[in-house]
């Protein structure tokens, strides 16, 4: 990724930080002038921290300045040193409002605004620091700024972070600048707001979390998404219907009451019957005829009635079941943006990339307004960016040598949308030189992942995934733009981790074309219900290679280790109760249900208590109390109420993976894989509860080939790290719940953990914080200036190596 | 809407309905009663919910309770050993985490008395924190005034408790528990 995209995305990243922090402040001063709480201020000092460093990262050195003032102040009112008045207040708050002009800034316009405004920001400053001096301290000057310090000088030169990136920046820089490519749903904010305006409007009625312990289910139950107007009113009228639909089962009830009355009487007929027949012979047969004939008229009457009844039964059943659908349809495509949400960035990478490359490039976009589930488009950007920069470096000729092949001069990538058979799919397509497959049949000898005799029985598809592994790349010279090991793999790995697969077709000479199929949706997903331990579980249909009934004799063992053969390939077999630390049902005898799972490398096959069968789940976070829970993803609800649990596979793979000690069913292809998987890229887990932070340390991290994971707390933070396999953690040092200190502590204290490094990156500089963070078990402490250059990228590599050997 | 409804007889007599002056006293006697001053609060008034537990009774204020349920089935958490985690219920619709008030307050679940009505689930809701737990009995709500609050007794305020006081109601002794010093002990459950 170029640095001038993630410059993009850091402002917009900002903007979006800066709304919520802004928000906080404003409640909280407000909180704060009916009654002064220390519990109000502490989560006012963190808005302020955060603002200012995320300022700072953006380069909005004005606004950096007065959260900086702004954080001092709240300082100052815990400690007891300043007491706040109405008037104070105000002038905080006017602080407040100037952070959020800044904010609201379009990019282009910071520096004329700076320019303009500086004189108002320094009396805004002054303004703020005078109230920490006292009353008397507030006829002072205006220059009289010292809690700013040469920091301003310092920061107005690097107005962005530059990360020094090998990579080439495509971009000429006096080029005006374009409308920043935002995140999902955030519009840039109108640069032309009046001085001193409030932010925007919706901000404002977001609550501030005071407790912290409510702090988690505040935060994720606020999150505001965009739904179309259009899409919540047929929300509402469908909520109306089922309110109408739900009601018309009340009158059948009650008619359900009447059948069974009936059912009395005719109870009633036959005892009477029986009655007389008992009699015997001083019965009168017309007695018994009477009451026979009062017996089959109440049948009658019964049946008729509830013939009735389950007409209408029926239909309410018919009418319920395609109202639930429709809410259903509707519900999932008020998750849906248009794919052109986060693809506005392309066509100016294509051309940017290309005129560097001295190549002749259109681009096209077809269904474009396709609906993709917002969570999924903000996974797509980086892989399709990436497809597109191979695309551009490799596929895509130079124009004499298209023009010697007969082609245009002028190549054509393509990337198409559309849904397909319940999957969105996205292909992009360009008409470059293709891939020879030869060459890869070549590669993957010179590799070693197949002899020659066994080489030349690959298919094209099968030569073609080959392209998936990592390290595996056709081309010899390492460029700027790809080709450095960064590889597809990382485009199949975010496809899988939604689910979905690529695939890649290609004609030699003509073109190449990778095909995403996703699935629309991740609020729902098609599962395979299973019982472990007596309870329900769900598969993810998308991660289950098989179902199998394995008969007991089949089961083989060797070295205690039990395992079965299936196209001649031995797979481990094991109890899924034992991985899920549940009690063991049922011994296993008789014949075995096993789900068969896999990851690139590693193959088993789990037992179950019993397969139940495939259903949709819509699926619905863990409660965030329970933190990250071992093998387990996310959590739904079954019909008959029972909550059910979702298999999170790639965890369980590891899990069973090391519940056997590493051993594998191998297979060719699998032994490939496995051979590239000690080369698999290091894992670095970044702790920040700033997002703009958070997202530049993954970008910088990433960029150099890392696979990196994020926590937004220390808490959240340490609950992942015991829950994955990390090479390095990242982490800040001011963060709600669990500050960077303790998580240091406590991994240091983990007899499995202690050995992963952490790097601490913090804004304090001084040498008592470097010394608390070493102190406290730290490897390496750097300020968040090392963003700047290179330090923080030497520090990881010389902690860890690079990404992947 | 259907046309019928809105033609102009209906039109007409729909307005005539509405706009039909209010019966002889009407006004005055609720411009009587909304000006009349608001009958000054109890003083000190509490509303609890009385449960049991095993062998005890206890009670929560009703208003940081949500709902009372009928007993949902309890899906465990793999690799959450903790006794007090009983897992996650379905609650209208919405997964909650479910706990053990027999294992928060050392109540033997077996101990048991005569059961009058069925177990339930109380659903606790505190600024948006929600813990499930299930109990063996509800009774019902009462209202009383904080003069008939008696300490508890005080074998019980020594150490970690969650009772400091009791009361009596029907011939029972009934221990009203302290919400904040609950929720923090629900709270240490998670981990």
């Amino acid at each position: 990724m170029s640095s001038d995209l993630s410059d993009f995305s850091l402002i917009e990243l900002f903007r979006l930080e800066a709304e919520g922090q802004l928000a906080a402040l404003n409640s909280g001063l407000l909180a704060l002038e009916s009654e002064s709480d220390p519990a109000t201020i502490e989560p006012m000092m963190r808005a302020a921290h955060s603002l200012k460093g995320a300022a700072r990262i953006v380069g909005m050195t004005e606004a950096e300045r007065v959260a900086h003032v702004l954080e001092d102040i709240f300082v100052a009112t815990q400690t007891g040193r300043v007491r706040l008045d109405p008037e104070q207040i105000d002038t905080l708050l006017k602080g407040v409002d100037l952070i959020g002009e800044i904010a609201a800034l379009d990019d282009s316009g910071l520096p004329a605004w700076s320019r303009e405004n500086a004189e108002r920001v320094d009396g805004a400053i002054a303004r703020i620091t005078a109230i920490e001096r006292g009353p008397a301290a507030a006829l002072k000057t205006e220059d009289d700024t010292e809690t700013t310090p040469d920091q301003s000088a310092k920061k107005v030169a690097g107005r962005r972070v530059r990360p020094r990136s090998k990579r080439v920046k495509p971009s000429d820089q006096a080029e005006p600048v374009e409308p920043p490519l935002g995140p999902v749903g955030i519009e840039p904010i109108d640069a032309v707001s009046a001085p001193h305006s409030r932010p925007p409007a919706a901000v404002e009625f977001q609550p501030v979390p005071i407790e912290p312990a409510t702090g988690p289910s505040i935060e994720t139950s606020d999150r505001v998404v965009r739904v179309s107007a259009e899409n919540l009113n047929r929300l509402m009228g469908l909520a109306g219907e089922s309110l109408v639909e739900a009601r018309r089962l009340r009158p059948i009830v009650d008619g359900i009451g009447e059948l069974r009355a009936g059912l009395g009487e005719l109870w009633q007929d036959l005892v009477r019957l029986d009655d007389a027949t008992q009699r015997g012979r001083d019965t009168n047969p017309d007695e018994i005829a009477a009451h026979a004939a009062e017996a089959r008229r109440d049948v009658r009457r019964s049946l008729d009635d509830l013939a009735e009844r389950m007409d209408r039964l029926e239909s309410h059943a018919r009418r319920g079941e395609d109202l639930a659908e429709r809410l259903h349809f509707e519900v999932i495509s008020s998750r849906l943006r248009p794919l052109t949400d986060g693809t506005r960035g392309f066509p100016r990478l294509v051309r940017d990339v290309a005129r560097q490359l001295g190549k002749q490039v259109r681009f096209d976009i077809e269904g474009g307004a396709t609906g993709v589930d917002r969570d999924i488009l903000d996974k797509l950007e980086a892989p399709i960016t990436h497809l597109i920069r191979n695309a551009l470096d490799h596929a895509i000729e130079p124009p004499e040598e298209r023009a010697a092949a007969g082609k245009a001069a002028q190549a054509l990538i393509r990337l198409e949308a559309r849904h397909v058979a319940g999957m969105l799919q996205i292909v992009l397509t360009d008409d470059g030189r293709g891939i020879d497959v030869e060459r890869i049949r070549a590669k993957v000898v010179e590799r070693g992942h197949a002899n020659t005799t066994m080489a030349a029985q690959l298919t094209d598809a099968e030569l073609l995934e080959f392209l998936f592994l990592p390290g595996f790349s056709t081309k010899h010279e390492v460029t700027d733009l790809s080709g450095r090991g960064v590889g597809l793999d990382v485009v199949q790995s975010v496809a899988q981790a939604v689910g979905g697969s690529v695939r890649v077709t290609t004609r030699l000479g003509r073109g190449t074309s990778f095909a995403l199929l996703l699935p629309i949706t991740l609020s729902v997903i098609r599962a395979l219900l299973v019982r472990i331990g007596g309870e329900p579980y769900a598969f993810p249909l998308g991660r289950i290679d098989r179902i199998l009934k394995v008969r007991r004799e089949e089961v083989e063992v060797i070295e205690g280790r039990r395992f079965f053969r299936l196209d001649d390939r031995a797979i481990g077999l094991v109890s899924a109760a034992q991985v899920f630390d549940r009690a063991t049902a049922a011994a296993l005898e008789g014949v075995l249900p096993v789900v068969v799972v896999s990851d690139r490398s590693q193959v088993f096959g789990v037992v179950v208590d019993s397969v139940l069968g495939e259903l949709d789940l819509d699926v619905r976070p863990l409660d965030p109390r329970l933190g990250k829970v071992p093998n387990i993803n996310s959590v739904s609800i079954l019909e008959d109420g029972w909550p059910v649990l979702i298999i999170d596979v790639e965890d369980l793979v590891r899990s069973v993976d090391n519940l056997l000690g590493g051993r594998r069913a191998l297979s060719l292809a699998e032994a490939a894989a496995a051979s590239s998987r000690v080369k698999r890229n290091r894992r670095v887990l970044v702790v920040d509860d700033s997002i703009t932070v958070r997202e530049l340390e993954r970008h910088l991290l990433e960029a150099r080939g890392y696979e990196v994971e994020v926590a937004v707390d220390g808490l959240d933070g340490w609950n992942t790290v015991r829950g994955g396999r990390y090479d390095l953690v990242v982490s800040d040092v001011d963060m709600p719940r669990m500050d960077g200190i303790q998580l240091v502590t406590q991994i240091k204290q983990d007899a499995r953990l202690r050995s992963i490094p952490v790097v601490i990156v913090s804004y304090k500089d001084r040498a008592e914080d470097r010394l608390r963070g070493l102190e406290a078990g730290a490897d390496a402490y750097l300020t968040k200036g090392s963003f700047h250059d290179e330090t923080f990228l030497t520090t990881v590599e010389d902690l860890i190596g690079a990404a992947s050997e | 809407m259907s046309q019928d409804v809105l033609d102009d007889a209906a039109d007409e007599r729909t307005r005539a309905f509405f706009d039909r002056p209010p019966p002889e006293g009407y006004l005055e006697e609720w411009t009587e009663r909304l000006a009349a001053p608001d009958d000054p609060p109890e003083p000190d008034v509490r509303s609890l919910l009385i449960f049991r537990l095993g062998a005890e009774w206890l009670a929560l204020p009703t208003a940081q309770l949500s709902e009372v349920t009928s007993p949902q089935p309890i899906h465990s958490v793999p690799h959450r050993s903790n006794e007090g985690l009983l897992g996650l219920v379905n609650i209208r619709g919405q997964i909650r985490l479910c706990v053990s008030l027999h294992h928060v307050l050392g109540v033997d679940p077996a101990a048991t008395s005569r059961r009058v009505t069925p177990p339930r689930m109380i659903i606790l809701q505190d600024h948006g924190e929600q813990w499930v737990f299930p109990v063996d009995e509800v009774t019902r709500a009462v209202r009383l005034s904080g003069s008939v609050l008696r300490p508890a007794p005080s074998t019980l305020r020594s150490g970690i408790n969650h009772t400091r006081t009791v009361f009596q109601w029907s011939g029972r002794t009934i221990g009203e528990l302290v919400l904040d010093r609950l929720l923090e002990s629900l709270r240490g459950l998670r981990s």
